[in-house]
């Protein structure tokens, strides 16, 4: 039989539901015949909701805006392809995407692949979306991006090269494009990632052409495995 | 001469775009915890904006995990718990740290001493809960023993959930939870704050 010593023991799990079954039937068949650990559960019980009756003040309602801002100014952050598993839904996105493939192994040091060309209407803004897959994580890998005439990227108006540093982590790493037509052109885009002595280089054939919107004209999917971009109208 | 910014690289502002998301869901549970810990507004906002400046260049490990709340929290309360530690250390406020590091021993059963007929202080907290005396009970607790009150007692993480963000055993846990009520079971009661947390209180103003 559990004295109360043991009870109090076991209190807290109690209250918070981690007992297992066989515990938790000897904590209750204590507490039916003792007032005092009945008197001491209640106390805990009405201790837990008072505390949490009283209410933490909000914050000021601009707070949080400043607290973001003063971070920004802190520092540079380290920028982040989101990893994420490229699955079925792919052909579903609106968004296009290019596939590379970096597989220690089995890929030549140095790449080059081509893609179908990608229609992007004038005076809009398409997200590119350039999926990475890496069988080991690179740390510290270099990626440019050159643009077409007629293409800017968003933010960076009347900048041909964009260049960074990043990392990126094993498996399917993606990098988000925001693409905007300024004029009517065509030309190729080329993504380059080099880490160490190894490079490998991908390109996109870009069109920019004034299109009546009808939905289906700018809709794209990939051909899984193959890197080729068609119109799905 | 005014001071001139560099423009932002795309990699950057990516970064801030990606951080902004990832913690906004997350800033009003930190700040009412943060008020919780530190009893204070002005203080609350400034460990609120310490753990975010802490954990910006940290966005590619917060935007790994499933279940960045547990995180944030467990990242912010040792923020807290280290601020206390260096006051207590710092000149002006001269207390022991000893009293503080052995917060986290495990200091065995604490109910070894119950007697089955004998409820203690921490029993005899329900005539005590009127809200105001509550309120500066709470005040004038420690700053460890609020916290960890809050993590337990008001937001409902569990032990099991503890032991991982306190990185302490079950045992110095449970003592920690039990010293902390007791405390506030004294403070109710309206017997003079000795513990060495309250003079820290009391000098910080």
């Amino acid at each position: 039989m559990m004295n109360c010593q043991e009870f109090l023991g076991q209190l807290d799990e109690y209250m918070t539901g981690e007992l297992e079954p066989h515990a938790i039937d000897a904590a209750s068949t204590h507490l039916r015949a003792c007032p005092n650990c009945q008197r001491r559960l209640a106390r805990r019980h009405e201790l837990r909701a008072s505390l949490r009756s009283q209410a933490a003040p909000a914050p000021r309602p601009e707070f949080f805006e400043q607290a973001l801002s003063h971070v920004r100014q802190s520092g540079p952050a380290r920028f982040s392809f989101r990893p994420r598993l490229v699955g079925a839904a792919l052909a579903a996105s609106l968004a296009l995407w290019i596939g590379f493939s970096w597989l220690p192994g089995t890929q030549p040091q140095s790449g080059s692949d081509k893609l179908a060309g990608i229609i992007i209407a004038l005076h809009e803004t398409q997200t590119v979306q350039l999926s990475f897959n890496a069988e080991q994580p690179l740390v510290g890998a270099m990626l440019h991006i050159r643009l077409p005439n007629g293409i800017e990227m968003r933010g960076f108006p009347g900048q041909r090269e964009v260049q960074w540093r990043t990392d990126l982590e094993r498996g399917v790493n993606l990098l988000s494009l925001p693409l905007t037509a300024v004029a009517t052109s065509e030309g190729v885009l080329r993504a380059r990632l080099e880490h160490g002595a190894r490079s490998t280089e991908f390109t996109v054939q870009l069109h920019v052409r004034e299109l009546v919107t009808n939905g289906a004209d700018t809709v794209h999917s990939l051909t899984a495995g193959r890197h080729e971009l068609k119109r799905a109208a | 001469m005014a001071k001139k910014n560099k423009p932002l690289s795309f990699a950057a502002r990516r970064a801030q775009a990606q951080f902004d998301q990832l913690v906004r869901p997350h800033l009003d549970h930190l700040y009412r915890l943060a008020h919780r810990f530190t009893g204070a507004a002005d203080r609350a906002e400034d460990l609120v904006q310490d753990l975010l400046v802490r954990i910006y260049p940290r966005c590619d490990e917060l935007a790994s995990i499933e279940q960045p709340r547990p995180w944030l929290v467990r990242v912010m309360y040792r923020m807290f718990i280290d601020q206390v530690r260096h006051n207590a250390r710092s000149p002006h406020m001269p207390i022991a740290d000893s009293s503080l590091a052995n917060e986290f021993v495990d200091e065995g059963d604490p109910y070894a001493d119950v007697a089955d007929t004998a409820p203690g202080p921490e029993d005899e907290l329900e005539m005590h809960f009127d809200r105001e005396r509550l309120t500066h009970a709470w005040e004038q607790l420690s700053p460890d023993h609020r916290a960890l009150l809050t993590l337990f007692e008001i937001e409902g993480y569990t032990l099991s959930e503890l032991e991982v963000m306190l990185e302490c055993t079950r045992g110095t846990l449970k003592s920690r939870l039990h010293r902390a009520r007791s405390r506030l079971a004294d403070l109710l009661s309206g017997k003079e704050p000795s513990g060495p947390f309250e003079r820290v209180k009391d000098e910080r103003g």
